[in-house]
């Protein structure tokens, strides 16, 4: 027991920790970078089954998660990005 | 005709055309934007790339690209034109600039900003080319190798955790509560 209670402290610790930075305010080059045209980019923010990721999870701001969301659909429309990975 | 808009127009033709159907279609396009007096700032060929998905039973496709100065009449007939196209499969039409001075554009600067070939695990081959452009930094080259080093060290610095919560939100949680189960 004694050993456990201090690992539930670091747990606490973690989760302040746990907040994530937008990579796309944080670095100027990759808010440049985000565009329909650079699928592997847009290929991080998107799930194994091709949907588009929350940005509770990313970490993306609201500016920068609206524009990806619009470039992802881009991608998608030229064949760039899957719609879906499954029952085609 | 002061002012006009910058367009870019990517467009998918099918994979199994021959060399003279394909320089046609070019033609085609290029001539319609000449007519139109819209002056052509850049034209890229992408090549040959797998689709995510097939189209009209494709799975590859060949892309071309074609920056231009133009007005919303010159688009809509180039699209017009493309749909009616059998070759072609897809299109795609983006306004990049608003309200363009036509006489004060810079060419040749927009010219020169090609668009970075994409690393496509695909076609291994174009791996070497991409890590070159990357060390020359120009507007829109995106370095993938800086990002993937991002992440690392991103991943690095907040340990196990964030990988957590990238696989599952509710993992955090179910560890949590198995961490108070414990207790």
């Amino acid at each position: 027991m004694s050993t456990r209670a201090p690992q539930r402290k670091k747990k606490k610790f973690s989760r302040i920790r746990r907040r994530k930075l937008c990579p796309f305010t944080t670095d100027p080059e990759m808010a440049m970078a985000l565009n329909y045209k650079n699928p592997n980019i847009l290929r991080r923010f998107i799930s194994e089954r091709g949907r588009i990721v929350p940005r509770r999870i990313s970490g993306v701001s609201s500016r920068y998660q609206r524009q990806l969301s619009a470039e992802i659909k881009r991608a998608r429309t030229l064949a760039l990005l899957p719609y879906t990975t499954v029952n085609y | 005709m002061a002012n006009q808009r910058l367009y870019e127009t990517t467009f998918i033709i099918r994979p199994d055309l021959e060399e003279p159907q394909v320089e046609a279609i070019q033609e085609l396009i290029k001539d319609q934007l000449a007519k139109a007096k819209a002056p052509q700032v850049r034209w890229e060929t992408w090549g040959k790339r797998k689709l995510a998905y097939s189209i009209n039973k494709f799975s590859k496709g060949v892309y071309f690209y074609v920056l231009y100065l133009a007005d919303n009449t010159v688009v809509a007939k180039l699209e017009r034109t493309m749909r009616h196209h059998e070759d072609i499969l897809r299109w795609l039409s983006v306004s990049v600039l608003d309200d363009v001075d036509t006489d004060a554009f810079e060419f040749d600067t927009w010219a020169n900003n090609t668009t970075p070939l994409f690393y496509d695990k695909e076609n291994d081959t174009r791996k070497e080319e991409v890590s070159v452009k990357d060390k020359t930094p120009s507007e829109k080259s995106e370095p993938s190798k800086d990002d993937e080093a991002e992440l690392d060290a991103e991943s690095e610095d907040d340990g196990n955790v964030e990988e957590k919560v990238e696989e599952n939100v509710d993992a955090p949680v179910e560890a949590e509560e198995a961490a108070d189960a414990e207790v």
